[in-house]
């Protein structure tokens, strides 16, 4: 099933189940927006979260698809490049890697975005306005400090959603590039790549005069020629203040 | 949190290597607060790498101008593999790439260079830094290749 199939129905699926948890006692949850502290407020955050987050991931996941489309085939047009040399002049076109850059960044900020705009909902649904008949238009609620703490852990949420997104998002792309810079190296003999390993094993192995640590490792550079094979990392030991030292 | 210590690793599989050997230096540097600790740990005479039980090897005071502790696993094949030309290369790489310790366990080699000589920076910035031209990437990552090999090509001269 393509992805426009699996949009439409999501879509129906949602307004079909907010049409029937409305009718079966969710117009209440709008009592929770205008007093938040009801004794049924865990269940409200749960549909408030679920709500807004099967919004945002819907028009996130449709502009996402495009988004992936467009890095896919500069992607694809760097891997075919065959100029770059180590000693000579780099020539992957300048307007790709633009491209590239500028589509990297737009998935989390359309998201943040998202977010922030149903945060904007919620504040007007809260603040100006409420579904539920019953109530008069003149007991609108005033803005409250409580709104404050109702929405810092609902957004802190969202953001390191999406920044975790964005992290798994760029990491992807950028080792694709970092692969197709270093397939494109021009070396008699070498072939180079990156592989994610961490090299505390080794140099707990090996190295046992080293400080006693926290050891963070960068990704491991493999080089491997006719006489020997190279791996190489950066790396940083930290201790914790409060800890004691030794190797 | 403090960092102890922020550097490059290099380990090195030789292809063909005839050594049989296996030496250590450890850094005699006691700045960093861990030689006390260390020592008691495993003592002043010996140490375990990698499932061997290597002794302490007496040099000439003056060979490694007190920069390295030397353990190996045979105190003459030791001598015999840490040649004065050896030493030479040692000390350069010490002072110039700023070597912190050195293991050669037969056809394995590994190294640890303080500071930032190799750089090795291939992850990307997060979103809200500024991203990397272009060039400025490519110039990083065949930087890390070039510095890389170079420093492997010191090690390997070290036993070849």
């Amino acid at each position: 099933m393509n992805n426009k199939y699996v949009n439409i129905l999501s879509f129906i699926f949602a307004v079909v189940f907010f049409i029937f948890w409305f009718n079966t006692g969710g117009h209440q949850f709008f009592e929770f927006l205008k007093k938040p502290t009801s004794e049924w407020q865990f269940f409200d955050y749960a549909i408030l979260f679920a709500i807004s987050t099967s919004i945002v991931a819907w028009l996130t996941q449709r502009k996402r698809n495009k988004i992936k489309d467009k890095v896919n085939t500069i992607y694809e047009e760097i891997k075919s490049e065959e100029t770059i040399k180590t000693s000579g002049e780099l020539d992957i076109p300048q307007e790709l890697i633009d491209q590239v850059e500028k589509t990297r960044n737009t998935y989390v900020w359309l998201f943040l975005i998202t977010t922030l705009i149903l945060i904007l909902l919620y504040v007007e649904l809260t603040i100006i306005t409420t579904p539920n008949s019953d109530i008069k238009i003149e007991e609108k609620s005033v803005w409250s400090i409580d709104l404050i703490f109702n929405l810092i852990p609902w957004f802190m949420f969202s953001a390191l959603l999406a920044s975790g997104l964005q992290w798994s998002y760029s990491k992807k792309y950028h080792s694709v590039y970092v692969d197709s810079v270093l397939n494109n190296l021009n070396l008699q003999d070498v072939k180079v790549s990156i592989i994610n390993q961490n090299p505390k094993y080794a140099i707990k192995k090996y190295l046992p005069g080293m400080p006693y640590g926290q050891i963070n490792g960068s990704e491991t550079l493999v080089i491997v020629t006719d006489q020997y094979s190279v791996h190489a990392a950066s790396i940083t030991i930290d201790r914790h203040d409060n800890s004691g030292s030794g190797a | 949190m403090s960092t102890l210590f922020k550097g490059t690793i290099v380990g090195l599989d030789i292809i063909d290597s005839t050594n049989i050997n296996t030496i250590a230096l450890v850094s005699t540097s006691s700045s960093l607060g861990v030689s006390g600790f260390f020592k008691k740990l495993v003592g002043d005479n010996s140490l375990n790498i990698n499932g061997k039980n290597l002794e302490k090897i007496e040099l000439l005071s003056s060979d490694f101008k007190g920069l390295f502790n030397v353990y190996g696993n045979d105190q003459i094949k030791a001598r015999k593999l840490l040649n004065p030309t050896t030493i030479e290369h040692i000390l350069k790489l010490a002072s110039q790439d700023n070597l912190y310790a050195l293991t050669i366990d037969q056809n394995y080699m590994i190294a640890a260079f303080e500071g930032d000589n190799i750089d090795i920076d291939l992850e990307p910035k997060f979103f809200l830094f500024k991203p990397r031209t272009n060039e400025g990437r490519i110039k990083n990552i065949t930087d890390s290749v070039n510095q890389v090999q170079i420093t492997a090509k010191k090690l390997y001269d070290l036993i070849k």
